[in-house]
C-alpha cells in the first residue's frame, strides 16, 4: 500500500478521472449557477445582469423563508427519525430477532427500493377521504375516533406530519442496514468486558457502542441530512407543496422561479442558499462527531 | 468476515436502488407522458415537431392530427408529417422554458401562458396568424371579434396563436337530484345557498370542487367578483387599477369562505383532484359542478353515470352586483403557437387548412365548440346543445382571475385560494396577499 501511495504515477491513474468527472458535473455547475446569481431573466431569452439584486430580493421575499422554516421542521424529524428509529431498529435485530434476520431485513428495505411517486400515490391512497376514507381513515372511522378522520394531507395543520411519516418510512430501510453494518462489526470483548464489569444494556449501548459508532453515525448523519434539505420528489408527489405553502420546500420553489417565472438568477440563488445550508451542516456534522486519535 | 458479509449486501442494496432510481427517473420520463409517437412520413413531405399536452388520441391533439390527415388527403404539394413529442401539462412550462433557452422550440406548440407568448412574440419566435390568413386568403376562418378577444387575452397587437376551444363556464348540476328535492336552478347567490343547505341537509354534496389543482377555487372567486363588480373588475385587478382588496373581492373571497366552512364542497376539498370530481359528480354524488363547456366531453364519456339528468347555468347574479344574469366566463383554452424560424409555404398552406377546418374537425370528432367559423350548422349531441342554448341566453363574457396574471402572482393567488377556501386566512389577507404579490412582480 504504501508503495502505490508513493508513486505519484499511479496516484494520478486512480485519482484523475474522478477529479475530472467531479470538476465538470460539480465544481462548473456550481460557478456556473454562482454566475447566473447575478443575471435576471432566463439564459438564451432575455437574460440581462442584475448586480446583487437577487441577493437583495432574498430579504425582501417571505415564501422563500416560509420554505426554508419548512424544510428545518421537515429535517429536524425525517432525519431525527430516520436516524434514531434506523438505530433503534438495528439493533432490535441484532440482539432481540433470532431467526428470519434475513427477512426481517429484507421487508425493511422494500420502500427504499420503491420510486418516490409510486410510493406517494400508495400514502395518497391510505391519507384519502374523497370519494372513500383511505386505510387510515377507515381505521379511524371503524375504531370511532371521528376527530381524526380528516384529510391528512389536505389539512394545513397536518399535511407535513403526513409528509413526515411517509419520508421516515421510506428511507428507514436504508439507514437501518447502515447502522446494523456497523454493530455487527464491533469488537465483541469491549462489551463482553463491559458485561463482566456489571454494565447493564442501557450502559453498554450508550457508553460502549454508540461511542465506537461514531463514524457510522457521522455518515448516516450526513447523508440523511442533506438529502433532508435537497427533498424535491416526495413532497411534489404527495402534496404538491400544498394546500397553501405549507409542505413547499425550497427545492420547489427554486424549481418555480427558474421554470415557471422564468427567472434562473434568482432561482440559482436559491440553489446557493441550499448549497451553503448542506455545507455548513456538514462541517458541523463532522467537527461535532470527530474521532479522537 | 460477518461485516463485509453485510458490506456487500449494503452495497448491493445500494445498487438496487439506484438502478430503480435510474429506472424511475427512466419511467418518470414516461410518467411525464414524453413520448415520440413518428409517423410514416408520405413521400416528399414536410416534419412538422409538435410539442403537446395531449396525447395523440385525445382532446386537441387527436384534431390536429385528423386535420392533417385531412389535410394530406386533399393531395397538397407539400405533405405535413407531424412528429408528436407528449408532456404532462404541468410539465410543460418547464420543457417550453429549458427548449427557449437553448433555442431549440419545435414548429409546433401548445401553451395557455400568456407571459410566455409575449415573451416569445418580442423575441420575434412565433409565427404571425394575421400575415397566414392575408396570404392565404383565410380572415374568414375566425370572427373578427373572436380575434379581438384574443388579442386582449393574449395582450398583443396582432394574432399569434391559434386558439384550441371556445368555452364558457358554469354550473353544471344534476337535474334529477333538483327534481328529487324540488329545487329551481337559482338565480341569485342567496337562492344558490338555500339550495346548497337543502343539500347538505339531504347528505347529498351540494357542489364538488377540485381543490387540489387549486385553479378551479380560483374560477368561483372570478365568477363572483365578476356578478359583484362587473366584467371589468377582474380586467382592472390585473391591470393594477383596482386592489385584489377591494370590497368587490373580498365579497367574492368571504362568500368562498362560507361555502367552505360550511362544507358545502364536502370533505377534503383540498386533497379532491379532477379525475376524483369528475367521478363524484358523473356518479350522481354531487350535485353542481362548476366547469366548462369542455366538460361535454366527459359527459360523452363512458364514466357517465348519470345520463342525460344534466343541465348548466350561469354563475348567480348578486344582490346590488353590476354583473348580468347568465354572464358567462368565456375563454379560448390553450393555444396553438408556431415557430416563425420554421415557417415556409408548405407550413402555410397547412396552417391555413387548420384555420379552415379546425373547428369541422372539432365538433366533428368530439363535439367540441371552437373559435372556428364552420362550414355548416353542425349535428350536435345532447350535452353540446346544452351548452349552445346557454351560448344562445349568454348576456355577458367575463374573464378568469389570473387571463393576464404573470406566474408568480398567480401561484400566489393559487396557493392562498387552498387556505382561504379552508378559511385558515381571512378574505382581508387574501387580498392583501395579492397586492404584495402584484407589487413584487412590477
Amino acid at each position: 500500500m504504501s508503495k502505490v501511495l508513493g508513486d505519484k504515477k499511479a496516484l494520478a491513474l486512480f485519482t484523475i478521472p474522478a477529479l475530472l468527472l467531479f470538476t465538470i458535473l460539480v465544481f462548473i455547475p456550481i460557478i456556473w449557477s454562482l454566475v447566473y446569481t447575478f443575471f435576471t431573466g432566463t439564459p438564451g431569452v432575455n437574460f440581462t445582469f442584475a448586480g446583487a439584486a437577487n441577493y437583495l430580493k432574498i430579504f425582501q421575499d417571505a415564501q422563500l423563508w416560509t420554505t426554508f422554516k419548512n424544510n428545518i421542521i421537515y429535517v429536524v424529524t425525517v432525519g431525527g427519525g430516520q436516524i434514531v428509529l434506523g438505530f433503534i431498529i438495528a439493533m432490535v435485530i441484532n440482539f432481540g430477532v433470532r431467526e428470519h434476520r434475513n427477512l426481517v431485513r429484507t421487508l425493511l428495505f422494500i420502500p427504499v427500493v420503491l420510486p418516490g411517486v409510486a410510493s406517494a400515490q400508495l400514502w395518497l391512497k391510505m391519507y384519502a377521504i374523497t370519494p372513500q376514507y383511505g386505510l387510515l381513515n377507515s381505521i379511524f372511522d371503524m375504531l370511532g375516533i371521528d376527530n381524526l378522520v380528516k384529510a391528512w394531507t389536505g389539512d394545513p395543520s397536518t399535511a407535513m406530519a403526513a409528509l413526515i411519516i411517509m419520508d421516515i418510512w421510506k428511507a428507514l430501510g436504508m439507514y437501518i442496514l447502515i447502522f446494523y453494518s456497523g454493530i455487527i462489526d464491533l469488537p465483541e470483548d469491549a462489551v463482553e468486558a463491559a458485561r463482566i464489569d456489571g454494565a447493564n444494556v442501557f450502559q453498554i449501548i450508550t457508553r460502549i457502542q454508540m461511542p465506537m459508532l461514531k463514524p457510522i453515525f457521522r455518515m448516516a448523519l450526513v447523508m440523511c441530512i442533506t438529502a433532508c434539505f435537497k427533498v424535491y420528489d416526495s413532497p411534489v408527489a404527495l402534496t404538491n407543496g400544498g394546500p397553501g405553502i405549507v409542505t413547499t420546500m425550497p427545492s420547489m420553489y427554486m424549481y418555480s422561479n427558474a421554470f415557471n417565472y422564468s427567472q434562473f438568477g434568482y432561482a440559482s440563488v436559491i440553489a446557493i442558499l441550499i448549497l451553503i445550508e448542506c455545507a455548513i451542516f456538514t462541517v458541523a456534522v463532522n467537527k461535532l462527531l470527530a474521532q479522537k486519535d | 468476515m460477518k461485516s463485509k458479509k453485510v458490506m456487500s449486501m449494503i452495497l448491493v442494496a445500494a445498487m438496487a436502488a439506484g438502478l430503480v432510481g435510474c429506472g424511475s427517473s427512466g419511467s418518470g420520463n414516461s410518467s411525464d407522458g414524453a413520448s415520440d409517437t413518428e409517423k410514416d412520413a408520405p413521400e416528399g413531405s414536410k416534419t412538422v415537431s409538435v410539442l403537446t399536452c395531449w396525447d395523440e388520441n385525445s382532446d386537441n391533439t387527436q384534431i390536429l392530427v385528423e386535420a392533417t390527415n385531412r389535410y394530406n388527403e386533399t393531395d397538397p404539394e407539400t405533405p405535413i408529417n407531424l412528429q408528436l413529442e407528449v408532456v404532462a401539462q404541468d410539465s410543460m412550462n418547464q420543457k417550453l422554458s429549458v427548449l427557449a433557452a437553448s433555442s431549440d422550440l419545435p414548429d409546433v406548440f401548445c401553451t395557455g401562458t400568456q407571459e410566455y407568448i409575449e415573451t416569445y412574440v418580442g423575441q420575434g419566435w412565433l409565427k404571425s396568424i394575421d400575415e397566414v390568413m392575408d396570404d392565404f386568403d383565410a380572415k374568414d376562418a375566425l370572427a373578427e371579434e373572436k380575434r379581438l378577444a384574443l388579442l386582449d387575452l393574449t395582450k398583443q397587437d396582432g394574432l399569434y396563436v391559434l386558439p384550441c376551444d371556445q368555452s364558457i363556464e358554469g354550473i353544471w348540476y344534476n337535474t334529477e337530484i333538483f327534481d328529487k328535492y324540488g329545487l329551481e336552478v337559482p338565480e341569485t347567490i342567496d337562492d344558490f345557498m338555500d339550495v346548497c343547505e337543502t343539500l347538505l341537509e339531504n347528505d347529498v354534496q351540494p357542489m364538488v370542487c377540485p381543490g387540489k389543482e387549486k385553479w378551479p377555487i380560483t374560477r368561483l372567486i372570478g365568477s363572483y367578483a365578476t356578478m359583484a363588480g362587473g366584467v371589468e373588475a377582474i380586467v382592472d385587478a390585473n391591470n393594477g387599477d383596482l386592489s385584489w382588496g377591494d370590497d368587490t373581492f373580498i365579497q367574492a373571497y368571504s362568500w368562498l369562505a362560507e361555502m367552505g366552512g360550511k362544507g358545502y364542497f364536502g370533505q377534503g376539498v383540498t386533497t379532491v383532484d379532477t379525475n376524483t370530481a369528475n367521478s363524484l359528480f358523473l356518479s350522481g354524488k354531487a350535485a353542481m359542478y362548476y366547469n366548462g363547456s369542455w366538460f361535454t366531453s366527459n359527459l360523452n364519456s363512458e364514466e357517465n353515470q348519470i345520463g342525460e339528468n344534466v343541465g348548466l347555468f350561469a354563475f348567480p347574479t348578486v344582490d346590488g352586483g353590476k354583473g348580468e344574469a347568465n354572464t358567462f366566463t368565456t375563454s379560448y383554452g390553450m393555444y396553438w403557437c408556431f415557430n416563425s424560424g420554421a415557417y415556409d409555404e408548405a407550413e402555410g398552406a397547412w396552417m391555413a387548412y387548420l384555420l379552415q377546418n379546425y373547428g369541422d374537425v372539432a365538433m366533428e370528432l368530439q363535439g367540441r365548440l371552437t373559435a372556428y367559423t364552420l362550414s355548416s350548422e353542425p349535428e350536435v349531441d345532447y350535452y353540446t346543445n346544452i351548452v349552445l342554448e346557454a351560448q344562445e341566453k349568454q348576456t355577458g363574457s367575463g374573464v378568469w382571475p389570473e387571463y393576464a396574471m404573470v406566474t408568480s402572482v398567480q401561484d400566489a393567488e393559487y396557493s392562498n385560494a387552498q387556505m382561504l377556501i379552508l378559511n385558515q386566512i381571512t378574505p382581508e389577507a387574501y387580498g392583501e396577499a395579492m397586492d404584495a404579490a402584484m407589487a413584487s412582480a412590477q
